[in-house]
């Protein structure tokens, strides 16, 4: 099994009396100090939970299983199922049927069953400094771009973690927006500044 | 801030690629892998948490040794240059080594952690030291406590290695990443072999006078520094260990401190040569000032002695080392 209690210096097997001992315990092979702290589910055996058969009539059954007895309703869709189709989503009691779990638009599963998500705050903070730092001159179009970005990107799905993505997306809304203020200032300076045509001084 | 449900378990272990951190979320726990402009998830349900384990890792003293060397040797520059711009950033670049060292050094013990389960050995890339194991397990393990209870060991429940008699540990797997390989154990001759071969570029360029040899020397000092660094990073690798080990850190030692040597050298020369063109006279090499001949001198004289003591040391300990590795240790039950 991948879940032995090894030393990751020597791979020698950590024995139960060195487990949870507060200071550590050198490894018995190769002497390097191992800190184990073990807990009741070592004592677990890998089992699954199945499905248990309709033992009288009127017995709910499973939706996806008319032969197994229902166990739980589904969280998101509301269908009786069976042990084998109950996925667990959290300590708090979570169910879900594979339906759901396979459906990302399912309400409440997002946060617990999302694997990957991209932060658009970064997306549009690297394109407004991005075009800021590198040579200015690109900030004439990434500057009023990454505004228009931040508030296309406002209501999707942030991280899952605690993150200041308000904060980024309030932050590229005003750099974007005083980016565009200096573009118009510069614009503006060289239209004022006198022609070079007939009527000018040149 | 987002209203979450995650409270944080540790800090960013950062990289030029992006970084990791824990959380602890909703009876999980949430590995979160940002690559900048992504994020991917791992959870671990705390109800099939088994174990977390940390071992010591090596604790590269010679790194912080290292640190404080460059840090010193920016605040000698610091000292010599005259620009006040220049003695401001040598300064600063001084400051920020010796900093990094002294926090490195405070961070104390450098260890590697596993979070382990029935089906997984997730390396917890966050925690690379004692003190933080220490910090994760505070918060942990009320969590898990919650989840799962209290251990009581029942020695039929546990798995079939840790049923052994007490004092009878299982065996040190040979075939892991830890024992040294065939190819392996040829490095370190290697390691030697260059060392003697640069004595030998080393003298065709100071005694010989040949200018050729200092460019053979400067691929051999690559090759020492990056044969060395792997030797040191990785001794187990190798099949290195005792005496042998620390023959290999004195060699390493020495090659830093030539590498020190030859800039400190390289340094001289340019001034020298920049003063010729000044005032109009010979350029200089180094075969004219005494004090880079006798240096030269010195770094051969170390280098043919350094590679013919390690490969004596290596030769003679062979059988030894490939005894060791093969070696089954007594009363192993079969498993």
């Amino acid at each position: 099994m991948t879940g032995d209690l090894r030393c990751d210096f020597c791979q020698g097997g950590i024995p139960p009396e060195l487990w949870n001992q507060p200071g550590g315990a050198p490894c018995p092979y190769c002497g390097k100090r191992s800190w184990t702290a073990v807990f009741p589910a070592i004592q677990n055996k890998l089992t699954g939970r199945g499905a248990e058969a309709i033992g009288s009539e009127g017995e709910s059954s499973c939706f996806f299983h008319p032969q197994s007895r229902a166990a739980v309703a589904c969280d998101a869709c509301g269908r009786f199922i069976c042990g084998l189709c109950d996925l667990d989503t959290g300590a708090n009691g979570g169910h879900i049927c594979p339906t759901c779990f396979a459906n990302p638009a399912t309400p409440g599963a997002g946060a617990m069953l999302d694997k990957r998500r991209v932060l658009y705050d970064s997306i549009v903070l690297g394109i407004n400094l991005g075009g800021f730092f590198f040579f200015f001159w690109p900030s004439l179009i990434t500057g009023p771009l990454s505004v228009v970005l931040a508030l296309w990107f406002w209501r999707k799905p942030r991280s899952v973690v605690p993150r200041y993505t308000t904060a980024r997306f309030l932050l590229v809304i005003v750099l974007g927006l005083l980016q565009s203020a200096l573009w118009f200032a510069v614009f503006w300076s060289i239209a004022q500044r006198p022609g070079r045509g007939p009527g000018g001084a040149g | 801030m987002n209203g979450s449900q995650y409270v944080r378990l540790s800090r960013k272990k950062r990289s030029v690629m992006g970084s990791v951190q824990l959380w602890l979320g909703d009876g999980h726990i949430l590995v979160v892998r940002s690559m900048r402009f992504t994020e991917e998830y791992r959870r671990f349900q705390l109800g099939d948490i088994q174990a977390v384990v940390a071992t010591e890792t090596p604790q590269l003293i010679w790194l912080e040794v290292g640190l404080f060397a460059c840090s010193a040797l920016s605040f000698l520059f610091m000292i010599e240059v005259e620009a006040a711009a220049a003695r401001i950033f040598f300064g600063l670049i001084g400051a920020i080594l010796a900093g990094t060292a002294v926090y490195d050094f405070a961070r104390g013990q450098r260890c590697r952690c596993r979070l382990l389960t029935e089906v997984s050995a997730e390396v917890l890339e966050p925690v690379t030291r004692v003190s933080d194991y220490e910090r994760l397990l505070r918060k942990l393990e009320p969590a898990i406590a919650g989840v799962q209870g209290t251990l009581n060991v029942d020695a039929g429940s546990l798995p079939l290695y840790a049923q052994l008699a007490p004092g009878v540990p299982l065996a040190p797997n040979n075939e892991s990443a830890g024992s040294a390989t065939a190819a392996g154990r040829l490095v370190p001759y290697l390691f030697y072999i260059v060392i003697l071969a640069n004595a030998a570029a080393y003298a065709l360029g100071y005694l010989g006078r040949y200018s050729e040899g200092f460019g053979l020397a400067l691929s051999f000092w690559f090759g020492e520094i990056v044969l060395g660094a792997m030797l040191v990073l990785r001794p187990r690798r190798f099949g290195l260990k005792g005496p042998m080990l620390g023959l290999v850190y004195l060699t390493t030692a020495l090659i830093a401190l030539d590498a020190v040597s030859t800039l400190v050298q390289l340094g001289d020369l340019f001034r020298r040569i920049a003063d010729a063109g000044r005032t109009g006279a010979r350029t200089p090499t180094i075969w004219d000032i005494e004090w880079m001949m006798t240096a030269g001198k010195v770094a051969i004289a170390w280098r043919s002695l350094a590679g013919v003591v390690g490969l004596l040391a290596l030769w003679l300990g062979r059988d030894r080392v490939a005894s060791a590795d093969g070696e089954a240790p007594p009363s192993q039950p079969p498993l």
